[in-house]
């Protein structure tokens, strides 16, 4: 306690301290006069007497010394001498510390910004009971990981481990039309819905803002009347916190639920990046989806999630290896089944076994967009390292430079017996406050810059919390701090390595004598160049890779097209099919729309349907893959989308009608007729599959980029919607002319049909194509900002090394040009130097920009890593900027005035 | 063995001088305190009156006395100290350890 106190007196004693000394110099004065007046009463004189008082006084200013170091701490002290110091040389330069604060700012903000994204998707911890006891399932296998599991998996885990205090399962979170009670008019709405297990609430451990959450009594199958709980957020949204809520009614897809409660604020399940509205049970999917309730019996419609809550003691390997045993005793079970039906392959059986359960710790969430967006943080995080290190190298650079100009009064500082140590810490004081102010305002930039960075990312529904975290902060400091190592050390070391003598002797910065204490300065200035020429080699094969996606011929015509969805969720097929007529036949009427069609599968949608086919008189080659893509597509689909038929002809009204089996119609792409029809026309002949359809095929279709732009076309067939047990959810509108509010009368159209079912994601297809480059877009759009900014650093880097050389070389520079050289020959010299700088900066970054790019090789689509043409673009670009950089200063050397510059020095 | 000459303070025994006087004389001002310290120890210890002001402000920043401006006997501006209950229980007890050492010392040195 006692000392405590006084670490805190002498803590605060180290501040106000010129205020104390002048305490402290009253005090003394008046103990001196009191002593030089006893000493005059006994007959000194005055003078006498004060030297006599200071004689029994002893050293004033040991004592002072002394009692400064017992006021506060001498380390602290020193510190904010330091600091008051490194505030002055602020003031004396602020530009100069401006533009250092600037460049950390920028690096550490951009660097932040990332991270505050990777942070928000995979390090958050949930807002739940203990969430480090929470773990998911994954299955892998040789071909990737596979979150997805069926019920009937789920039941045999849930009720066989004794390693789970308890588990639940998800089936995602799903859009879902709404129809909330008491409304005069019918009022749609579309929210997201999450459909769990009983024990969803109970394992994440939450409690209830209002009324009771779901539990295992509710996703009962035979439990009489469905029943809901809603978020806190849509509870204020839709119905303003109202607290009669509980036991009102509210319609999803046809089913009516009753609202027994509210999750507390700030819920949102354990999916990062989704923000469901509302969870209902697992065992009203059937009814809310219009499926069969047998569906929730098949092992083969793999779509839950599954969490577990580990009991305590229980290790997650421990917990794993059971669940292993289970799902290998279950996986040897169905390859059984098969294999005595004859549908299992010798190379599927093999993929079906060598697959095995994996646990991954919950604590963080999961996310289907750590997946998808790994591959762009990580490239985005590299190359904001890397801008990064560039930036510190700049400051470094300008730092050096200026330990240079202040190396007289360093000399001064070390003559009058100041020591080394004390010398380097005040340039890392100096330094360090710089990093302050650079992380200070880096993290404003974080914060912004992780907002704009959600808005390019390539999902559209990010929900997620980028506020400024602890962690975040942390991070931050740490990265500033990392910078004062990468930009200050080296500098701070250096300012002491002075010769006294002659440095104080010498009035001005000296000729070439000196010149080798510039080889630091080449070395940051090299390094920026080539750190730069490989940030320009990745962000041109991202853009070549965006626009070569962008070129492609997808085979469909994009102009003038508009897609949308129509949400009939919960109407039966023949309902359904209905109303899909009724909309086509609708939407022809409408004036400026040429044709529409429908398909089940949204263009670029990356969906299909894998179907393996059999073919007549076809023998297939052994373990030869059979699947083809199956699209289901309304009658002059192609004639909509702007696609020609090879031969045959498109679909017509006749073809869409509810037919035999067995005597269906079909369209092929090019790939699937020249892979099974090698050489013959294919009109007339036939397919089928095992299931017993059979198919003539009436058309040859041109391949087209149906699901993604990145692969070549799979063999295809299309047929006709409501011939097929699907029907399709997506709409194709060519029209005449660019319609002004296509959305609004396109929904029009559709309400004038049905005013119960929504429309949703109206757009033009050139859009689509468009969003289905997002990502590669991104990490273009991204790469060329850092490229252009590393350019723009390294260049003024450049710019600052030349032009500071030549400061230092300005008599050498006058005596040549007094002695007769040409303004040519200086400009020559001097750019000289900066080619040999640009030369070796090439020469460490060709080929490390060869060996970063051949690491990002897979997302590169039509280039090659080692692209000759993107690496000379770069480098073209890089030695136009650094030979600009070099001219400036050169010109400036050979335009003055030797006589005036031989007087100056 | 050369005469004895007048010996540097013991190193720890200023502040328990200082913490003594200022118990006997009250409220006093630096000068006061060397001065009474000085005329005690007149020819056994030398002391430089400048080194009791690190000691005071240990003193104080222990809370054993506390400080104040005041006007001294000649209208002086000056800083006056006291010492403070807690001061008054440190100097007991350091008194009595002090007795205690220089008995152990003495008995130590006559045996």
């Amino acid at each position: 306690m006692k000392r405590l106190r006084l670490l805190a007196t002498r803590v605060l004693g180290a501040f106000a301290s010129r205020h104390r000394d002048d305490e402290l110099d009253e005090e003394l004065r008046a103990h001196l006069d009191l002593l030089a007046e006893a000493h005059q009463r006994r007959g000194l004189s005055r003078a006498d007497a004060e030297l006599a008082a200071r004689r029994d006084f002893g050293g004033l200013a040991q004592t002072k010394e002394s009692y400064r170091e017992q006021r506060g701490l001498p380390v602290l002290d020193t510190l904010l001498q330091d600091l008051r110091y490194a505030i002055r040389m602020w003031r004396r330069a602020p530009g100069f510390s401006l533009v250092v604060v600037l460049v950390l700012a920028l690096g550490i903000g951009a660097t932040s910004a990332i991270f505050n994204i990777v942070e928000a998707l995979f390090l958050r911890t949930l807002p739940v009971a203990d969430p480090s006891r929470l773990v998911y399932l994954s299955i892998e296998s040789p071909r990737g990981s596979d979150d997805a599991f069926s019920v009937p998996d789920y039941l045999a885990y849930r009720d066989q481990n004794h390693v789970f205090a308890a588990m639940f399962a998800s089936g995602g979170t799903m859009p879902a039309r709404m129809i909330v009670d008491g409304a005069g008019t019918i009022q749609v709405e579309s929210v997201n819905a999450e459909r769990v297990s009983g024990k969803f609430f109970s394992v994440l451990g939450v409690e209830p803002a209002i009324g009771r959450l779901l539990n295992d009594e509710d996703d009962r199958a035979d439990r009489p009347g469905a029943v809901v709980t809603i978020s806190y957020a849509f509870w204020r949204r839709r119905f303003g916190l109202d607290p009669q809520i509980l036991g009102r009614t509210l319609t999803l897809n046809d089913t009516p639920m009753t609202i027994v409660g509210v999750t507390p604020p700030g819920f949102f399940g354990f999916e990062i990046g989704s923000m469901p509205d509302l969870w209902y049970p697992l065992q009203m999917v059937p009814a809310v989806a219009h499926i069969d309730p047998g569906r929730l019996r098949d092992t083969g419609w793999t779509w839950l999630r599954l969490l577990g809550r580990l009991q305590s003691g229980i290790s997650p390997s421990h917990a794993r290896a059971e669940i292993d045993v289970l799902f290998q005793r279950s996986i040897q079970d169905q390859a059984g089944r098969l294999e005595a039906r004859g549908a299992l392959t010798p190379r599927e059986r093999r993929a079906m076994v060598e697959r095995r359960i994996e646990l991954h710790s919950g604590a963080a969430g999961w996310s289907r967009f750590r997946e998808p967006l790994t591959a762009p943080l990580v490239i985005v995080m590299i190359a904001v390292g890397i801008l990064l290190v560039i930036a510190c190298a700049n400051v470094a650079n300008l730092m050096l430079a200026r330990a240079a100009s202040r190396q007289k009064e360093t000399a001064v500082r070390l003559a009058l017996g100041a020591g080394r140590r004390r010398i380097v810490r005040q340039h890392l004081t100096e330094s360090l406050l710089l990093a302050a102010a650079g992380g200070t305002a880096g993290v404003a930039i974080a914060r912004w810059g992780a907002q704009l960075l959600l808005v390019a990312l390539p999902q559209t529904q990010f929900t997620f919390d980028v506020s400024v975290s602890m962690r975040l902060l942390l991070f931050t400091a740490a990265v500033s701090a990392v910078t004062v190592v990468l930009f200050g050390l080296v500098p701070a070391l250096r300012s002491t390595r002075v010769d006294v003598a002659s440095r104080m002797k010498s009035e001005t910065a000296g000729t070439t004598a000196n010149r080798s204490s510039l080889v630091l300065n080449r070395v940051l200035v090299v390094t920026q160049v080539a750190l730069s020429l490989l940030l320009l080699v990745g962000a041109g094969l991202f853009v070549r890779t965006l626009q070569n996606l962008e070129g492609i011929d997808t085979g469909f015509d994009r102009d003038r097209v508009i897609t949308f969805r129509i949400d009939s969720g919960g109407y039966a097929a023949e309902r359904r099919n209905d109303l899909y007529r009724r909309v086509l036949a609708r939407l022809t009427t409408l004036p400026g729309v040429r044709t529409a069609s429908v398909s089940s599968f949204g263009l670029l949608s990356d969906d299909g349907w894998g179907q393996r086919i059999t073919i007549p008189d076809y023998v297939p080659r052994r373990d030869e893959n059979m699947r083809v893509n199956g699209q289901i597509v309304g009658p002059r689909f192609f004639e909509t989308i702007g696609t020609p038929l090879v031969s045959g002809r498109d679909f017509t009204d006749q073809d869409a009608q509810p037919r035999d089996r067995r005597r269906g119609v079909a369209i092929v792409n090019e790939t699937m007729a020249h892979r099974f029809f090698d050489g013959r026309d294919a009109i007339g002949l036939r397919f089928g599959t095992p299931s017993g359809d059979s198919m003539e095929i009436i058309g040859v279709a041109r391949d087209i980029k149906y699901s993604t732009l990145r692969d070549a076309a799979p063999p295809t067939f299309y047929v006709p919607v409501f011939q097929a047990a699907v029907a399709g959810t997506t709409f194709i509108v060519r029209t005449a002319a660019a319609s002004a509010k296509p959305a609004e009368t396109l929904r029009r159209a559709v309400r004038d049909v049905d005013p119960a079912v929504l429309v949703h994601a109206v757009r033009p297809l050139d859009e689509l194509v468009n969003a289905s480059v997002a990502r590669e877009r991104f990490v273009a759009q991204l790469a060329s900002v850092f490229g252009l900014l590393a350019l723009v650093l390294a260049s003024t880097g450049l710019y600052a090394l030349i032009s500071y050389s030549v400061t230092r070389r300005r008599a050498d520079i006058a005596i040549r040009m007094a002695l007769g050289a040409a303004r040519s020959r200086v400009i020559r010299m001097v750019l000289g130097e900066d080619l040999g700088l640009l030369a070796a900066g090439f020469a460490v970054g060709l080929p490390a920009a060869i060996a970063a790019s051949r690491l990002v090789e897979t997302l590169l689509f039509g280039v090659t890593a080692t692209d000759p043409a993107t690496i000379v673009m770069a480098s073209a670009v890089m030695t136009g900027v650094g030979v600009a950089a070099g001219y400036l200063p050169a010109r400036r050397a050979s335009r003055e005035d030797p006589l005036i510059a031989l007087r100056s020095e | 063995m050369p005469a004895p000459n007048p010996a540097d303070v013991p190193y720890g025994t200023l502040d328990l001088m200082v913490l003594k006087t200022l118990q006997t004389m009250g409220r006093q001002h630096g000068y006061g305190v060397a001065r009474r310290i000085e005329q005690m120890a007149r020819g056994v210890l030398t002391l430089n009156q400048g080194t009791i002001y690190p000691a005071l402000l240990r003193l104080e920043q222990q809370g054993l006395i506390k400080s104040g401006w005041g006007t001294s006997d000649n209208n002086r501006r000056a800083k006056f100290y006291e010492i403070t209950r807690a001061g008054e229980k440190h100097l007991a007890a350091e008194s009595k350890h002090w007795t205690r050492m220089v008995t152990l010392i003495t008995g130590l040195l006559d045996s």
